[in-house]
């Protein structure tokens, strides 16, 4: 069975959708549209990605979960970014843009 | 892992059904969201919700990824493994039964023989550090004797100067009897002469009072500890039986203690009663004669110290005793030195590994056998499997899920394998208890039930993986076309492959049950020298306390003697100091002048048996030359012998020895060789006969003498008869034993029998299994290529053509099993070694036999296929398909 392309790109997704949810509570759906907005539509989210990481986030307390109500009215579940999602998310950002920074560096040398 | 994260992942395997039911309805929301945006972009509701649904993705999928995110992950696949599994094992009860039934003989046989090697071979002796323990004799190199005995003066000089050796301890080698005179007439109690350290070098304390030790031999103290058993029975358990006396032996013991049940030296051997070793009278043995050779010995090694520097010191102190006394130790330089375990479990261990080894194939052979049924199921369930994987279930997914199957199968296969282990292991205690030592304690432990958990485990690798890895190799585009469901032609080699494989396994036990066999067969037709058919012998050990003079007790064996023959139904009657395979004779020096003058460093000896006249023809032992000992070798004549073949090669350079002289030691002058009869083999049907010479009793008697009757009648009817002779001469004169000539000749060939039976029913086992995959696997072909089948037949090929094209199929991957079993029984049957006897490891008629037998059975297997084939309907099939 062909790996699937989100396992190539976890640890990045992980980072998108913790910066998504530090503007506020958000569902599956939201998150999706609002990394395409943030990314001004660069970024399309796969759902066969996006789902397993949130749950992922769960289980590791980086993230926490609760039905609500949707703008539209429909019934949803919200993720909500916990004490440790956040700090992991600061520290995230810090080694993306090390890393970003580095890998800039290397191809715009020579 | 933190607690909080155990406790929600503990919550989402039990709350599995809402946490299913919530991912269900978070996608369902995610992908009604999408609907409505696009329909806000303007896109008709119908092609939104399929723009939304194709955007999603594999909506499965999905889930399965996110439940691989979900901790518990493990646990709750195991659970719907489990359900899933039951389930589909009860849907094919067929499959299920024959797979238990496989599984359970296979895990079964295993158990069990491995709860008899645990219990035979790994648990330790029951003496506390007995790893420490060791026998010891000592050797005569130059003569060929490795394992001599001791006499009294000699083992306490190794007593006092080995070094290597914390505590020594001596015995007699014989156990015998004494007499106590209960109330209801004489009862022979078994009786063990010990002296040194024996008790405390075994490192059992008694249960009651003290040991025997060494001061009580020296002081000849007339003391005894009893046996547990024997305190219940004789004095009903009452403690204060310590400091008492009681008679043994019409003399007077004083008990001074108890040992606790179970105690036994050596293990099996049932002594009620110890007694220091000088308490035997001196005219009875002369034990302060230093070359009267009749103890055993063991000891303690000292903390640290090998076996190897034991083994050194102890020939230092053989050969400087050897300097010391050369009229008694010439030539006796060394020492012979084995652990107590292996002296004690070592003739069994090779039948036993051997045993463990064939049932280790069968478990092997199982587990290919269940392998096959595995993957003929696999195959049928390919469209299963293709279903559930084009549903989005990974392939890990359903390798886990069909090694849970299996599992569930070796699991269940493993209970009914203990179950009837329980079974087989109590019928071994009762049947192999005697044949092994420590055979009575054959049972289920801690130890075997694990043992059987991690046979069953195995079990599950060995049959289920390849099958399971095979079945999750599927491709839905072509499984879940339609009815060609065949598995594939690689499904099917493998299953060749196995059909290879349960042949040559086949093959390697056939081939060593028919060569255990043959060689029981061999022993069996191997002439002991003597008859033993309707003969039956009683023992009788004459108490000589009770006549102190040689002429009384002589007139009591002459008493018996003469009323057995006078009784109607006795043909010919008479007596011999050991029956044949209960003792090999006293060993004596022999000198034959002119023809065999040995130096002391040479000597060799021959085994003197003490007879009656009449024994030869009661015995069915065959005169060759000169005449028998006669009633006129009397006390005071001159001594006649009559010599056996072996004697004659050994001693005089085959000559014939009648009329000649040669001189016995132990009756201190030249005797006179009246005849030679046919080798009786006195130490066993696998041993060569050693020189025996027979006399008279009455010119040397003994006190403990075998009566041996040739009776028309059958020889049980003899028993009362005898008992009611012995009363009527005197009634407090104890019996030893009674027994049939015919039971003695089966009790020596009762071990080969046992294990060549264990053997033969396994391979029985072997060949019904590999027989049963051949035919499997052939019946699975032929349903497999139905369609083809049914062409060639529609194209004038005809049905006998057809089915020799099967059984040539069939026997394909059998004859390919034939010739790796060969090779493979070439190298291991040598293992089989000294089980042997006559019949050597590379048997050509065996190997020939074992060949036409399982080849034969093959074919018959791959006959009802064939029949099948030939029997297909063109039409049918070729629209069927």
């Amino acid at each position: 069975m062909p790996k699937s392309k989100a396992d190539l790109l976890q640890g990045t997704l992980d980072l998108l959708v913790l910066k998504a949810l530090t503007l506020g509570p958000l569902h599956g759906w939201g998150i999706s549209k609002r990394i395409g907005q943030m990314s001004r539509e660069v970024l399309e989210v796969n759902q066969g990605s996006l789902y397993p990481a949130l749950h992922r986030l769960q289980d590791r307390g980086l993230v926490s979960s609760e039905w609500g109500v949707s703008d539209e009215g429909r019934r949803a579940k919200f993720y909500t970014l916990t004490d440790a999602g956040r700090a992991r998310f600061v520290e995230e950002r810090q080694s993306w843009s090390v890393f970003s920074a580095a890998v800039q560096h290397v191809l715009q040398s020579g | 892992m933190s607690w909080s994260r155990l406790m929600r992942r503990m919550r989402m395997v039990l709350n599995k059904h809402d946490i299913e039911q919530e991912l269900d309805e978070e996608l369902r929301a995610h992908v009604e969201m999408e609907t409505t945006h696009l329909i806000r972009g303007g896109m008709p509701e119908a092609e939104a919700r399929r723009e939304a649904l194709r955007r999603f993705g594999g909506v499965e999928r999905t889930k399965e990824q996110v439940r691989d995110e979900r901790g518990g992950r493990l646990l709750e696949d195991l659970a719907q493994d489990l359900r899933y599994g039951v389930r589909s094992l009860r849907r094919s009860p067929g499959f299920t039964l024959s797979a238990l039934l496989v599984l359970a003989l296979g895990i079964g046989s295993t158990v069990t023989l491995f709860a008899a090697v645990d219990a035979v071979l790994l648990e330790p002796l029951p003496y506390p550090g007995s790893d420490r323990l060791v026998r010891m004799w000592p050797s005569a190199p130059a003569r060929g004797i490795d394992r001599g005995a001791f006499s009294y003066p000699n083992v306490l000089d190794w007593r006092e100067s080995v070094t290597s050796v914390d505590l020594m301890a001596t015995y007699s080698a014989l156990p015998g009897n004494y007499v106590h005179l209960g109330e209801d007439g004489p009862v022979e109690l078994s009786t063990q002469w010990v002296a040194g350290d024996f008790f405390e070098a075994l490192g059992v304390p008694p249960a009651l009072g003290r040991p025997l030790a060494q001061g009580d031999a020296e002081a000849r103290s007339q003391v005894a500890v009893i046996s547990q058993g024997l305190w219940e029975r004789l004095f009903g358990a009452d403690e204060s039986v310590v400091g008492s006396t009681f008679v043994l032996d019409y003399r007077s013991f004083e008990i001074v203690g108890v040992m606790p049940a179970g105690f036994a030296y050596p293990l099996g051997l049932d002594t009620e009663v110890w007694v220091p070793l000088t308490v035997i009278p001196e005219g009875d043995i002369p034990i302060s004669l230093r070359q009267v050779n009749f103890l055993q010995a063991f000891g303690r090694l000292a903390p640290s110290v090998s076996l190897e520097t034991a083994r050194q010191d102890m020939t230092q102190v053989a050969a400087s005793l050897a300097d010391t006394y050369p009229d008694s130790n010439a030539g006796v330089t060394a020492a012979s030195l084995v652990s107590m375990r292996d002296w004690m479990v070592g003739d069994v261990r090779r039948s036993l590994w051997v045993a463990l080894g064939a049932v280790g194939l069968i478990l092997l052979l199982a587990c290919a056998n269940v392998a096959n049924l595995l993957l003929a199921r696999g195959t049928a369930r390919s469209r299963e499997v293709a279903l559930r994987m084009s549903l989005g279930a990974p392939s890990e997914r359903i390798v886990r899920q069909l090694l849970t199957e299996s599992l569930l199968l070796s699991l269940a296969g493993g209970l009914a394998g203990v179950s009837l282990a329980w079974a087989a292991t109590a019928a071994l205690a009762t049947r192999a208890g005697t044949l092994l030592p420590r055979g009575v304690d054959i049972g289920l432990d801690g130890t075997v039930l694990g043992v059987a958990l991690l046979v069953a485990l195995a079990a599950t690798a060995m049959a289920g993986m390849l099958p399971a890895i095979k079945a999750a190799d599927v491709t839905p585009a072509r499984d879940l076309r339609g009815r060609s469901a065949s598995g594939g032609p690689s499904a099917l080699r493998l299953r060749r492959a196995l059909v290879v494989a349960e042949v040559t396994l086949a093959v390697l036990l056939l081939s060593g049950a028919g060569l255990l066999g043959r060689s029981l067969a061999e022993l069996s037709r191997v002439d002991p020298g003597f008859d033993s058919e309707g003969r039956i012998a009683m023992t009788v050990t004459i108490a000589d306390q009770k006549y102190p003079e040689r002429a009384e007790w002589m007139a009591l064996y002459h008493g018996i003697l003469e009323r057995l023959e006078r009784h109607p139904d006795v043909i010919s009657s008479g007596a011999i100091r050991y029956l044949p395979f209960r003792g090999d004779g006293e060993s004596l020096p022999v000198r034959v002048a002119g023809l065999y003058e040995p130096t002391p460093e040479e000597q060799r000896f021959a085994r003197m048996f003490q007879l009656s006249p009449g024994l030869l023809d009661a015995l069915g032992m065959d005169l060759l030359r000169g005449r028998e000992i006669a009633a006129t070798d009397g006390a005071g004549d001159p001594v006649v012998v009559v010599v056996n073949e072996a004697f004659q090669r050994e001693f005089f350079q085959g000559q014939d020895p009648v009329g000649r002289r040669f001189d016995l030691a132990g009756t201190n002058q030249s005797v006179e060789v009246g005849g030679v009869v046919q080798d009786v083999l006195h130490a066993g049907l696998a041993e060569r006969p050693s020189p025996a010479v027979y006399l008279n009793n009455d010119q040397v008697p003994r006190i403990q003498m075998s009566y041996v009757v040739h009776t028309a009648g059958a020889p049980l009817a003899m028993v009362a008869e005898m008992r009611r002779i012995v009363r009527e001469i005197d009634a407090d004169q104890a019996i030893s034993e009674i027994v049939t000539l015919e039971e003695l000749a089966a009790a020596t060939l009762a071990r080969p029998r046992f294990f060549t039976g264990l053997l033969g029913g396994f391979a029985l086992m072997a060949l019904v299994l590999a027989a049963l995959g051949v035919y499997g696997v052939l019946s699975y072909m032929v349903r497999s290529q139905l369609r083809e089948t049914g062409l060639r037949l529609a194209l004038g090929a005809s049905a006998p053509r057809v089915a020799a094209r099967v059984v040539g199929q069939g026997m394909q991957p059998v004859v390919g099993g034939l010739i790796l079993g060969l090779f493979a029984s070439m190298v291991l049957t040598r293992f089989l070694g000294a089980l042997l006897f006559g019949v050597e490891p590379l048997d050509a008629p065996t190997f020939a036999a074992v060949i036409g037998i399982l080849g034969g059975v093959a074919a018959v297997a791959c006959l009802v296929p064939a029949w099948h084939a030939s029997r297909v309907d063109p039409m049918v099939s070729i629209r069927a398909e």
